[in-house]
């Protein structure tokens, strides 16, 4: 089995990180999450580096978490990795931007609106496919999408729902662009050998306006979506997605 | 402009190294001390103890204003060195352990200003509550861990940190050993403010100067009434409060002061 997640230096001071996982659309596996969290820190700790761009093998940027990777326990899977995930994109003092081709699904929405600049294509598909599976968004989606694009996000965070790369770029969520990767890579590329401490500063900037109560938002996330992973229809909203029919939920 | 000084790259200006595993410097009035043994995360062990006492003893003597602790490297400190600990007898811990440097930071009458420049985690966290304020950067990180090691916080943990935090928090801090953040620190009272990473020295020492260009003696005397707050009863510490005040009003500096208020100039201080 090949790497889940494949860092590779572009040059001294940026770091490329693939979600390697093509032939699942990149679903985020508790080992890819573990993968990923240590790819991001490594890219953190060390002085060099200034940009990490973030983006997936083939189809899809990522469908967020794999159905089949999730622990009992689903407060605790937010809580050790995708949290953890968010947390080290949002509050490292270096600047991440991620390029999102073909699809971004759950959680794969929240891991790109972590990052700094948030490239992707006009016919991208954005899916907040949590209620499908009777959960809530994850990993800050709530926070983030409505801090980023305002109350016009409200309706795929309530109901769930799908929207376009051209629509995201409306919402002030994505910038769309034709190449997202090559472009992301130009543009770190310029950051990485630009002003960077003022980059980096206006980004503590930024979070201290826009993502002051992150942290505290995730733990009431988690407890949540914990909740959630108990009830009848999680169990039905699983069952159904493995035996890919429609589910039927009770509202219980 | 304020001399740029980084824990990670103390650099010594007009200074004089004491001892190894705790750096003194002096800047103007202003002591600065560095927790150094950076490959152990500034672990406190006996010889760090000694050291801390001797830099503390040092700075008394040539009359700093104010001394700032910080780590160098890229921790605090996360706390006792667990090594050294477990090869001691329980006799030795009782008799000795690292009750001098708290009783040396408890007869210490200037104001002491921790400086979180990473993880303060168990004796970290202790030393830096044993500090009369706490400033951080923002990627410090706070906690009382002892209780994954099977053993509980020993020199204040449970006991500085919950008349701080409250109860509750301080119980789930203790019983859980999980560490917070800086702004999450910040949000309950532990830290007075959290600032940049790279700026966290310049601040400091800011914050040093404003305290060190106050009246010395008023200084000692409102930080031994601040501190007596949290070991009396509301009454005896008003009466206690209320005789330090009557010794400032009497003092050199507290006349000079009230007078050049009065003929609208500014105070020269004698202390």
């Amino acid at each position: 089995m090949g790497a889940e997640v494949i860092v590779e230096d572009k040059g001294d001071k940026i770091t490329l990180i693939t979600l390697n996982r093509p032939d699942k659309l990149n679903a985020m596996s508790k080992e890819l999450r573990e993968t990923l969290i240590k790819a991001i820190r490594d890219f953190n700790r060390n002085p060099n580096k200034r940009v990490a761009v973030i983006t997936g093998a083939g189809r899809a940027f990522t469908v967020g978490a794999d159905l089949y990777s999730m622990s009992d326990d689903l407060a605790e899977d937010l809580r050790s990795s995708f949290h953890v995930i968010i947390k080290e994109i949002r509050f490292s003092p270096k600047i991440f931007i991620s390029a999102v081709k073909g699809v971004a699904a759950g959680a794969g929405i929240s891991l790109a609106l972590a990052t700094d600049i948030r490239l992707t294509t006009k016919d991208t598909r954005f899916v907040t496919a949590f209620h499908n599976i009777g959960l809530a968004p994850d990993s800050g989606l709530t926070l983030m999408m409505l801090r980023l694009a305002g109350v016009k996000a409200e309706k795929y965070l309530l109901l769930g729902g799908e929207f376009n790369g051209e629509e995201a770029e409306k919402l002030g969520l994505f910038e769309t662009v034709e190449d997202p990767l090559k472009e992301a890579l130009d543009r770190a590329e310029k950051i990485a050998n630009g002003p960077f401490k003022s980059y980096s500063a206006s980004k503590r900037l930024i979070n201290r306006v826009l993502y002051h109560d992150l942290e505290e938002f995730l733990d009431y996330e988690a407890s949540m979506q914990g909740a959630l992973g108990k009830t009848k229809d999680f169990n039905e909203g699983v069952t159904a997605f493995k035996e890919r029919r429609t589910p039927v939920f009770r509202g219980e | 402009m304020l001399p740029r000084l980084r824990s990670a790259e103390p650099r010594y200006l007009g200074v004089s190294k004491v001892a190894g595993t705790v750096l003194y410097e002096k800047v103007k009035d202003i002591g600065i001390v560095r927790l150094n043994r950076p490959e152990k995360l500034n672990a406190i062990n006996m010889e760090m103890v000694e050291d801390f006492v001797e830099v503390f003893n040092k700075a008394e003597k040539e009359g700093v204003k104010a001394v700032i602790v910080t780590g160098n490297g890229r921790a605090f400190s996360a706390g006792a060195d667990v090594s050294e600990m477990l090869n001691m007898s329980i006799e030795e811990v009782a008799r000795k352990g690292h009750m001098p440097m708290w009783e040396r930071l408890r007869t210490f009458r200037k104001p002491v200003i921790a400086a979180i420049n990473g993880i303060a985690a168990g004796g970290g966290l202790e030393l830096a509550m044993a500090c009369d304020m706490i400033i951080a950067a923002e990627s410090a990180q706070f906690g009382q861990p002892e209780i994954n090691l099977g053993i509980i916080p020993g020199a204040g943990g449970t006991q500085r940190l919950t008349r701080t935090v409250g109860k509750y928090k301080g119980m789930e801090l203790v019983l859980t050993g999980k560490l917070i953040s800086a702004w999450e620190a910040y949000k309950r009272g532990l830290v007075v403010k959290v600032v940049p990473d790279e700026a966290l020295m310049d601040e400091a020492i800011r914050l040093a100067r404003e305290i060190a260009s106050k009246s010395g003696f008023a200084v000692e005397l409102a930080k031994e009434a601040v501190n007596r707050a949290l070991e009396t009863t509301l009454s005896q510490g008003l009466d206690f409060e209320r005789r330090q005040f009557y010794v400032t009003l009497a003092s050199e500096d507290g006349k000079e002061g009230m007078r050049a208020f009065v003929e609208k100039r500014k105070p020269t201080w004698k202390t």
